[in-house]
Order: C-alpha cells, then structure tokens, then sequence
C-alpha cells in the first residue's frame, strides 16, 4: 500500500528526528539506569510494584494506546465520521470489560505470567497448557509488533512518498533497536518509563491540539460537526451511522466482528495482562484501572475532535487524496494549525506511541518465553533466577529482530488490520482460557489446550481466506482470489468458536479432572490473593 | 460508563473487600495456630504433623 506524500516540508521531518532522538536518549538513558542490577526476576517481570495508581494508569494507557489509535481512528472519523466515533468508542468500552470482568481475578492468582495463574487452576497438565499459551502469546505479539514496525515506514511514507529500500530498512531497522534495546536491558522498569512518558506527552499532545480545533469553531461543537458534515462531501450523512460500514450486510457483520475483537481481545492481550499483575495489591490495581479507562476515554474523546477537525478544515477529498486510509488525516491537521512545529510535535508522539507499544509486546513474549516455556516445561521450575534472567533478556532480542524481518517483508501492509487481526486471536484463543479457568468449575486442561490453538487456528485460517491476504486491492495479493470469508476481521466466527472449543473439550474430557482441592484453593485465592 | 464503574467500585468495597479482609485474617490464625502446635509438638519430641490443608503461597 503506497501513499502519495503529504504536503508537509522537510523541516517538519528535520525536527521529528530532532524531538525523537532528545526524547528516547533520555528515556533510554533513564530506562537503563532504573533497569533491575541485580539477577531478582520479579523486577524484571513486574517492575516496581509499589507505583501510584495514576504511574499504574499512564503506565497501562500507554502500554496499549498505538498508533492505530492517533493515526488510524482519527482517519477513520476524519474520512467516515460517525462510524470511525465508534471505532473509538469500542476502544474506551473495552477497558471497562478489563476492569470488571478479570483484573483483580486474574491479579490476585497470577505471579509473573498468565500461565503462572492457568497452573494455579490446573496444577496436574500444567506444562502442556504453558506451551499452548506461549505460542499463543508469541503469535499475537508478533502480528502486533510487526504492526507497530510497518506503522513506522507508514508514518515516514506521510514526509517522504514511498520510501526506498536502504530508508525502509534502517527506519525498521533503528525502531527495532531501540525496542530491543529497552526490552532486554530495561525489563519491566524500562518499559515503564517509555510508557508513562509516552502516556503524558500524548494526553497533553491529544487534548491540547484537540482544544485549539474546537478553539477555531469558538468553543461551539455544533459548529464543528456542521462544518465536518459540510465539507466531507456527503452532508448529514457525514453524521450518520453507515457511511463506511452500512450499505451491505457483508459492512455491517464487517464493523460488528471488528468491534467484537476490539471489545473483548483488549482483556487478552498479553502486554495488558503482564500490567494487570505488576501492582502488588488489589485496591490499587483497581484505581489504577480506573485512572487508565479515564485516561483512555480523554484520548479517544480527543482523537474523535481531531478527526472532525481534519476533515472540517481540509475537507475529505483532501485526505483521501493523499492517503487513502486517512492516516494523514491528524498530520494534516497539525500543519495546518499549527504549522511545522506543532506536525514535528505529533509526528514525533506518534513514533513515541508505536515504540512504547512495541516495547511492552517483545517484554511480554519475552516473559512468556523465559518463564513459561523455558522455565516451567523445559527447565520442569529448576532454573535459577540467572538463567531465568539471562533467557528472557536473550528472548526480548530474538523477538526484536523476528519483528524487524518480518516487518521489512510486510513493509506495505495495512497496519491497523494487523493490529485488529491480533486483537480477534487474542479474543478468540486466550480470552475463553483465562474466562473459564477464573470462572468454571469443571474447566480442564483438555479444554484449556483445544481453546487455546483451536481459537488460534481458527482466526488465522479464517484471516488467510479473508480479503486481507487477496481479492482486494488493499490485501497483500490483490491478483489472486482466495477469499472465501467475506469479512476483514475473523472476530465474529473465531470468538465464538474458541468458546465452543474450550467447552466441547473439557465436557468430551474422559480423563481424570483435577484435585478438587485445587480449585478449592484457587477459589479461596481468587478472594484473598497471595501473601505479600 | 462512569456510572457502571462508581456501582462496580462501591460494590467491590462494601460486600467484596471485607469478605476478603476476613478470610485472610482467618487463614493467618489457622496458620499461626498450627505453626505453633507444630512447634510444641516438635519441641516434645513427637513427629510434625500436617493435619491441615495450608495454601500454597507464590
């Protein structure tokens, strides 16, 4: 997918590199000095645990914010008005299903990792089940990195057109590194420091250019809509529900799906799960959850303005003019307002955003790597806290640069697909696991294996005949048509059938359950959580 | 939304978080009373006894 550059000039770029450069030396820095001396591998899983719940909330708003978010959400209301609102919508709603549903549950019975809380539930095939979940999480890290890392080319295709090799290789090539870099030697404390940091630059940086639109409209957001609606070129409509995913039954099932994986694949992603463990009491993970739904709501609340205001101070046409996905959309924007520094200042939050989400994705594979796999199965728990240690930092550079040539294979791709794509395989292989292990009595390791890489197979099978791989022109083989799924995003089949899965194989599970004492203990630990 | 997590929130802290309270207060009793029968028992020569069933810490 190549986009035609923006008409934003070189200084622009000059000081993106300047900005980006002053701020990661200084996070890195910081991040190297806060990053864990000694061989303890709870510091490096989980951080300081004894953070604010407002630390805790940047941290986790900026753990999962990406640059889908600023870039890709505000195209999509910039180009489809009310649809894109609630493409941000899905986004603030699904926090709320972290909250009430899993966050302390999964708390107060985790350690370091998820398996950590499934061997809890199911002590006797733990290791079987660790494997599954590793694979899992590995899969959906790496779509989600590689993500971040084409958004990155994407990103500097807006200043430069379509981008040379020798640019595109060391774009990827020195974002990889620093995600490496903060990854391994960082931990947990390093990724911290990116994402808050990352975190207060993008609520100021959101709201503020979100308040200088609604500023130009005097204050009057009628004004605004009417003006959007005006100069979208499809009046009222503009304000309506269907513009890009009505019409059709096919659109409708399309949007549904989506906001089904968004919704529900948020409470399943692994870098969001590892922050859900690292405070060390319940009460303030709750505030913290609560700070980061705020949090969260205020930058989509403000993305949403941003889009109005691109479309109604350029017009659609404009935006779809020089990128047909609307990713411009916000840096067109800022140009406009605020000329090359205000473009530099955004440009500059939006490579901060994907390099902090890509940080916290290679951390929690690499912690899923280290501690489960090697660890618990091919260790069997016998691996001291050095080895353990020295894995997960050697891990966090192989998934590194797994992203990086995976990411200059797929430079062309659609990002926020693939974004969305992760979220559906969370949705439909981890989500049922942590749902019935919490929340079913009868729940077994049988079922726990069949939802886990049935879901997994599932979506990725349905995603490889979906038009994201052919048949369209946006898909990765625009020529050739094997696209017998209709629908972009696999959520609305595959979600469901890992559900299916986990309960069809724990009821067809003839084998010897788990001690019930097990889940006796579990329960009880559900309640109380683990001595401190 | 902020509706829902207000009920969630007072929910937690009114029916959730006592119980919780209570039962980890009550689990370090049986702790501490069986730490100590252990100990007496030990001290008079007679072999430790894990009559109950403790809970595994992380």
């Amino acid at each position: 997918m190549v986009t035609t550059a923006a008409a934003i000039d070189d200084s622009s770029l000059q000081l993106t590199f300047v900005l980006f450069l002053t701020v990661v030396v200084i996070t890195l820095f910081t991040a190297l000095l806060t990053a864990p001396q000694r061989d303890e591998i709870s510091e490096f899983y989980l951080g300081n645990r004894t953070m604010s719940p407002l630390r805790n909330g940047l941290a986790m708003c900026g753990d999962y914010l990406s640059a889908a978010t600023l870039l890709g959400s505000t195209g999509l209301v910039a180009l489809t008005g009310y649809d894109g609102l609630m493409y941000l919508g899905g986004t603030t709603v699904a926090w709320m299903m972290v909250l009430l549903l899993i966050a302390e549950p999964l708390h107060r019975t985790g350690k370091f990792t998820l398996g950590d809380t499934v061997a809890l539930r199911l002590p006797r095939q733990q290791r079987p089940v660790r494997v599954a979940l590793a694979v899992c999480i590995l899969a959906i890290a790496t779509l989600y990195l590689v993500a971040q890392l084409v958004g990155s080319v994407a990103l500097l295709t807006q200043f430069t057109g379509a981008p040379s090799a020798t640019t595109r290789t060391l774009c990827v090539a020195v974002i990889g590194t620093f995600v490496i870099l903060y990854a391994s030697l960082g931990g947990m404390p390093g990724a911290t420091v990116i994402q808050i940091i990352k975190a207060v630059m993008l609520v100021v940086g959101v709201l503020f250019t979100a308040g200088w639109v609604l500023y130009h409209f005097d204050w009057n957001p009628n004004a605004l809509l009417e003006r959007a609606a005006e100069r979208s070129g499809t009046g009222l409509q503009f304000l309506e529900p269907g513009l890009r995913y009505g019409g059709t039954v096919s659109n409708k099932l399309d949007f549904f799906s989506l906001e089904l994986a968004i919704v529900l694949g948020l409470a399943a992603l692994p870098h969001v799960l590892m922050r859900l463990l690292a405070p060390r009491k319940s009460g303030v993970l709750r505030s913290s959850v609560l700070w980061a739904v705020g949090l969260v709501g205020a930058v989509c609340f403000g993305a949403g303005i941003l889009g109005l205001g691109a479309t109604a101070l350029l017009g659609r046409d404009t935006i779809e003019n020089t990128d047909r996905t609307g990713n411009a959309s916000v840096l067109l924007l800022a140009h406009e307002l605020g000329g090359s520094v205000l473009t530099a200042l955004l440009t500059c939050l939006a490579y901060l955003t994907l390099l902090a989400v890509a940080v916290g994705l290679t951390l929690a594979a690499a912690s899923s790597l280290a501690h489960d796999l090697y660890s618990e199965v091919i260790r069997k728990g016998q691996a001291s806290e050095t080895e353990e240690l020295t894995v997960a930092r050697l891990s966090g550079a192989v998934i590194g640069i797994l992203g990086i040539l995976l990411a200059l294979v797929a430079w062309g791709a659609n990002t926020a697909t693939l974004a969305f794509l992760a979220f559906a395989i969370a949705a439909s292989a981890i989500l049922p696991t942590i749902i019935y292990t919490l929340f079913w009595r009868r729940f077994t390791a049988k079922g726990a294996l069949l939802s886990l890489y049935g879901g997994l197979a599932c979506s990725v099978l349905l995603a490889v005949f979906s038009p994201v791989v052919s048949s369209a022109p946006a898909s990765f083989y625009p020529d050739i048509d094997f696209a017998w799924f209709p629908l972009q995003n696999p959520g609305i089949v595959s979600i469901p059938a890992g559900f299916l899965l986990g309960w069809l194989g724990t009821v067809l599970d003839k084998g010897p359950g788990e001690d019930s004492t097990a889940h006796e203990e579990f329960e009880v630990r559900m309640l109380v959580g683990a001595d401190d | 939304m902020g509706v829902t997590a207000w009920c969630y929130v007072r929910h937690m802290r009114n029916r959730v978080d006592p119980l919780a309270r209570g039962l980890r207060t009550r689990r370090h009793e049986n702790d501490n009373r069986h730490a100590r029968s252990a100990t007496a028992s030990q001290s008079a020569g007679q072999p430790l006894q894990h009559g109950a069933r403790g809970f595994r810490t992380w």
